[in-house]
């Protein structure tokens, strides 16, 4: 299944050429309980910890939702999201990846 | 037919059904309350939430009406505080529920175990912008540990035991449960509970207790920096053990106060930008901190790229998210600080670090014979304190009288002095302290308030008179916000920008007005009885003390500096 790739929200305070020129960005794999509001908490702690999103996908499985975001973000240690979003209730699963992207166009 | 000749109807008509037959969602609800051990919650009724206060009538729930929905959230806040059982508080949707906002966030910030109940419009129109719908699930989302919106009678009892679970376990926060009308009037089958779920503690890493140690005892000026986290954790005999046998000074946090003896000889003060001088200058001469159960706020560390520039870290905290969050940690310990701190000892080589930081301890009291008359705030402050039982609570509110209590009352244990550090919520004091006394009704309870902070929930004097809890309020009136004052004051450029409450109602009359026993004073030589006629009341008591409104809190550490570079009373 291909990932749905979402434009970079527009900031204006941020350099988006910066974050663009980065070819290594990190990504959070996590596996959700199927449960109301989950996903909405988790996109919400994201982007108020500092980070903003590159690409997002999901994918509902027998276990949870799998959900794999790319982070856009340069200022922020990713290893202490990865934390945050580990001890929410609906996080079964939390990985941090360091993935390279083919084409930061 | 009108409502006199419904009341006519003999009862007999519609005999109430035996209650273990009928039992509805909001009974199960109560029932999951019970079985958790809750016998007190703070709330106030209305329409989405009626089938949980019909089923109170039958609970043996005790409900304390408040006057405002907040304070039933800080109430519930205050009392978890002190008492370290889950709070709950209860509101209706809409209105109700976004009340209890601040007393969440509150709880957030502070790591306070609490579960919030919001009833909320019922399944069927949710979504509709139904009468008093609001998204309180969603409005909470960034300030709660978890929430649940409770569609299904069916998992009532399991979910209260879940969100009781998740409140206390670990870093505690809050919990919310909104229970949608027709929930809570549905029937169900009755539930078994089985006893309060129970987490096991995960196990200390015995390689990082080894780098620890060794760290420790290399170090020659090293420092204890300990936080709320130590009282969370049951942890204060544990760390004053670890003080007095490592001979190791200690600074604390706001709300860490306590957890050593704020009057022990090895203590140095709190830090920060209102610490004493003697803890500042103590972390930023430090080789080693070691952090326990505090998270690098930015109230405690000042500048944080020179915050304790020459310290190595050993960070101990029950939440790894904390770790190297705003500090990098040579060695963290995940982990019960009960069970971590005592692995700790070891005796270092700090002799000359101990008299430096003996020295800069007696350096740094605090005089409390300032020229004038006036009541001078931190002197009244410090006498309650010597007057006062030594188990007193005291709760503050917000502003420069709660830098006063943390730096002139003496404190002995975390939990018994309760305030918002975190969020700073001015109207805490009040109904915080009427949580803590309805929690434990033997203790002394003094609040501690200003004439900005004390309107922010003064209607909560009608609870303390409604149900005789004899909390005593102290109100230091400066007839100004005298911590904003503060700062225009000195940062910028003595241009008062909305301080002046000069117009504030008298505000013995308004606690007398509530039916409560109240009396002013504004000459220092009142301050010894007025204290001791207030301590001996049996019943609510309000005093009001009249202050100098350009005293100051000091020292102060101006905002984006290093904590050494602090700002002391000019002669």
């Amino acid at each position: 299944m291909n990932p749905v790739r979402t434009d970079a929200p527009s900031h204006p305070a941020s350099d988006s050429t910066a974050v663009q020129r980065r070819a290594i960005l990190p990504a959070l794999n996590l596996l959700l309980a199927d449960r109301e509001g989950a996903l909405v908490r988790i996109l919400g702690l994201v982007e108020r910890r500092g980070f903003r999103f590159g690409a997002i996908s999901t994918r509902l499985t027998p276990r949870g939702m799998q959900l794999s975001l790319t982070l856009a973000s340069d200022d922020r240690p990713a290893d202490v999201l990865l934390r945050q979003v580990a001890r929410l209730q609906d996080v079964l699963e939390a990985a941090l990846d360091v993935q390279r992207q083919p084409h930061a166009s | 037919m009108s409502s006199t000749a419904e009341h006519a109807i003999p009862p007999a008509v519609e005999p109430r059904p035996a209650a273990a037959t009928t039992l509805r969602g909001a009974d199960a609800l109560l029932g999951a309350l019970e079985a958790e051990g809750v016998d007190l919650v703070f709330g106030y009724p209305g329409g989405a939430i009626m089938p949980v206060y019909d089923a109170l009538v039958d609970s043996g729930i005790r409900h304390i009406l408040v006057r405002h929905e907040q304070g039933a959230a800080l109430a519930a806040n205050g009392y978890a505080r002190h008492t370290g059982r889950v709070g709950v508080c209860l509101a209706t949707s809409g209105p109700g529920a976004t009340n209890l906002v601040t007393g969440i966030a509150d709880a957030f910030l502070d790591s306070v175990p609490m579960v919030a109940i919001t009833g909320q419009v019922a399944t069927t129109v949710m979504g509709t912008d139904a009468f008093q719908e609001v998204d309180i699930f969603g409005i909470t989302l960034p300030i709660v540990k978890h929430s649940f919106i409770l569609r299904d009678a069916t998992r009532i009892a399991q979910t209260v035991r879940e969100a009781f679970r998740i409140a206390r376990e670990g870093r505690p926060g809050p919990v919310l449960i909104d229970l949608p009308k027709d929930v809570a009037s549905a029937p169900v089958a009755a539930p078994r509970f089985g006893p309060p779920a129970a987490a096991a503690a995960p196990p200390v890493d015995r390689t990082a207790v080894q780098r620890a140690r060794t760290l420790i005892a290399a170090s020659r000026q090293p420092v204890f920096y300990t936080g709320y986290g130590a009282g969370l954790a049951g942890a204060e005999d544990a760390l004053r053990k670890l003080v007095r046998d490592t001979g190791i000074p200690v600074v604390s946090t706001l709300k860490g106060l306590g957890g050593v003896p704020t009057d022990d000889p090895q203590f140095l003060g709190m830090l920060g930008m209102h610490g004493s001088k003697a803890a500042n200058l103590a972390v930023q001469e430090s080789d080693l901190l070691i952090v326990v159960g505090a998270r690098f706020d930015d109230r405690a560390t000042g500048k944080l790229a020179e915050f304790a520039p020459h310290a190595r870290v050993i960070h101990l905290d029950t939440d790894g998210a904390e770790i190297s969050k705003l500090r990098y940690a040579q060695v963290h310990i995940v982990g019960d600080l009960k069970a971590i701190l005592p692995q700790l000892d070891c005796r270092p080589e700090i002799g000359p670090w101990q008299s430096r930081c003996e020295v800069l301890r007696c350096a740094s009291q605090p005089r409390y014979d300032p020229p004038g008359g006036d009541v001078y705030g931190p002197g009244l402050l410090h006498r309650l304190s010597e007057l006062a039982p030594p188990d007193t609570v005291v709760a503050s509110d917000v502003g420069q009288h709660q830098m006063w209590v943390a730096q002139h009352c003496i404190h002995r244990a975390i939990n018994r002095h309760l305030t918002s550090g975190g969020l700073g919520t001015m109207g805490f004091g009040l109904p915080a302290a009427m949580g803590a006394k309805l929690g434990n009704p033997q203790a002394e309870v003094v609040c501690v308030s200003g004439d900005g902070s004390i309107m922010m929930n003064i209607q909560e004097l009608a609870t303390l008179r409604r149900y005789g809890v004899a909390v005593k309020v102290v109100l230091l009136d400066n007839s100004s916000l005298g911590m904003v004052r503060q700062w225009q004051e000195l940062f910028f450029a003595e241009r008062y920008s909305e301080i002046d409450l000069a117009d504030n109602p008298d505000f013995a009359e308004v606690a007398r007005a509530f039916g409560i026993k109240a009396a002013s004073i504004e000459h220092r030589d009142q301050v010894d009885a007025a204290l001791h006629t207030m301590l001996a009341a049996d019943e609510p008591y309000f005093l009001h003390v009249k202050i100098d409104p350009r005293a100051n809190v000091w020292p102060l550490v101006p905002p984006n500096t290093p904590n050494h570079k602090m700002m002391e009373k000019q002669p």
